[in-house]
């Protein structure tokens, strides 16, 4: 039974020391880059243009405050989510309402007055829940640009002082709403939505153009490396000189100028949009333009990912990681 | 002796439960940098939660 035991702790010591081992071999060692399958690939001699372009992936550096931001982003997409069920329920109850208000306008029963009360007070609720509603997005988009390493500090400085002059838009309607009681005149309650919808109009604009620029800039990343990875490549391919190896490169690289060129005319569009109008008409626009752009990123890497199963024989596969410039 | 031993397994069982959890973490965390592109695009861009809210907002019937 003893000897069982230590056997068994025996086992278990050598298993964890494996694991552990294992986990070490994962990290980088100084000097060696991690290629696709996580093996480390023998370093290439990257030409100078390469490096010239491998400055231009320009990332804020992961700082503590970007660190606390990105689990922030978290927590505030899940407020969001609660405060859309609450605006959902809210909504529903005043649509309800809205049947017999309507019915009530012409009549001086009791139960319709206090109907009429009842649907004042759901009204007034309900423009506090969409104001509140519209914040937590407004902080939810905050949280996403504040934990965006893509996004260059001036950039996320740039959207977050347009979302933060919004959200002081949103908080003083909504401190105008809460003033609102049962007694309030219908015309009180239209002026104070009025305001609130005025107000949404404009925010709506920044989250459209905020998001796009949250992605563009992470697209604008990825195009770059995909470049640099694209001129690795070619060291490889002439070095090897296969056909095979060719057409893929050859595919790699028309996936990778299309997707720039796709980047390039998102961006076009949405530098020039100024106006809510604008903006809504370039949207989608944009967004085909940056979706575009991905699916060739993403066959991009299919094709690489093909390019590395003739390299890795050879002992040829490519580094994946790109130097980058960080703020 | 066998509480010597009885340690050393708590304490082996502890480093493999460690190392478990780290390499899950990471395999958990796959970033668009990782993956060549971005594979939530459309949450990402796309947001029609508060399409009708302009509409939600028109209180002229009240």
């Amino acid at each position: 039974m003893k000897k069982l035991f230590i056997l068994f702790a025996i086992f278990l010591l050598t298993f964890s020391a494996i694991a552990v081992a294992d986990r070490d071999d994962s990290n980088e060692e100084p000097g060696r880059e991690r290629s696709m399958n996580g093996d480390t690939a023998t370093p290439i001699n990257i030409p100078n243009e390469v490096v010239v372009n491998a400055r231009n992936i320009v990332r804020r550096e992961a700082t503590s405050v970007v660190m606390e931001a990105k689990r922030l982003a978290v927590q505030a997409k899940e407020r969001y989510l609660t405060k859309k069920e609450t605006y959902k329920t809210q909504r529903e109850r005043l649509l309800q309402a809205k049947e017999k208000y309507q019915e009530c306008l012409n009549s001086d029963t009791e139960d319709c007055k206090l109907r009429i009360k009842e649907t004042k007070t759901y009204a007034k609720e309900h423009l506090i829940n969409s104001a509140d509603l519209i914040l937590s997005k407004l902080e939810e988009l905050k949280s996403k640009i504040e934990s965006n390493e893509d996004l260059t500090e001036e950039e996320a400085s740039e959207i977050l002082e347009k979302l933060n002059e919004k959200i002081a838009e949103i908080e003083e309607a909504k401190a105008t709403t809460e003033t609102l009681t049962e007694e309030s005149t219908s015309e009180e309650i239209q002026e104070v939505a009025s305001t609130i919808r005025n107000v949404w109009q404009k925010a709506e604009m920044y989250i459209h153009t905020s998001r796009i620029r949250n992605v563009g800039a992470m697209m604008n990343n990825l195009i770059a490396r995909a470049e640099i990875y694209g001129e690795r490549l070619r060291v490889r391919a002439q070095e090897i000189n296969s056909e095979e190896l060719n057409s893929l490169l050859e595919q790699y690289d028309a996936n990778v100028e299309r997707a720039r060129e796709r980047y390039n005319l998102a961006k076009e569009q949405w530098q020039t949009a100024t106006t809510p109008t604008e903006v809504n008409n370039m949207r989608r626009e944009v967004n085909q333009y940056l979706k575009e752009a991905n699916e060739n990123l993403k066959q991009s890497r299919e094709r690489l990912r093909e390019m590395n199963q003739i390299l890795i024989p050879a002992d040829s596969e490519i580094l994946l990681e790109v130097e980058e410039v960080t703020e | 002796m066998k509480k010597i031993i009885f340690l050393l397994l708590v304490l082996v069982l502890l480093i493999t439960a460690c190392g478990t959890t780290q390499t899950l973490d990471n395999e958990e965390k796959s970033s668009p940098a990782d993956s060549g592109y971005i594979g939530n695009i459309n949450e990402e861009l796309e947001d029609s939660d508060l399409d009708n809210l302009d509409e939600d907002l028109n209180l002229g019937w009240i």
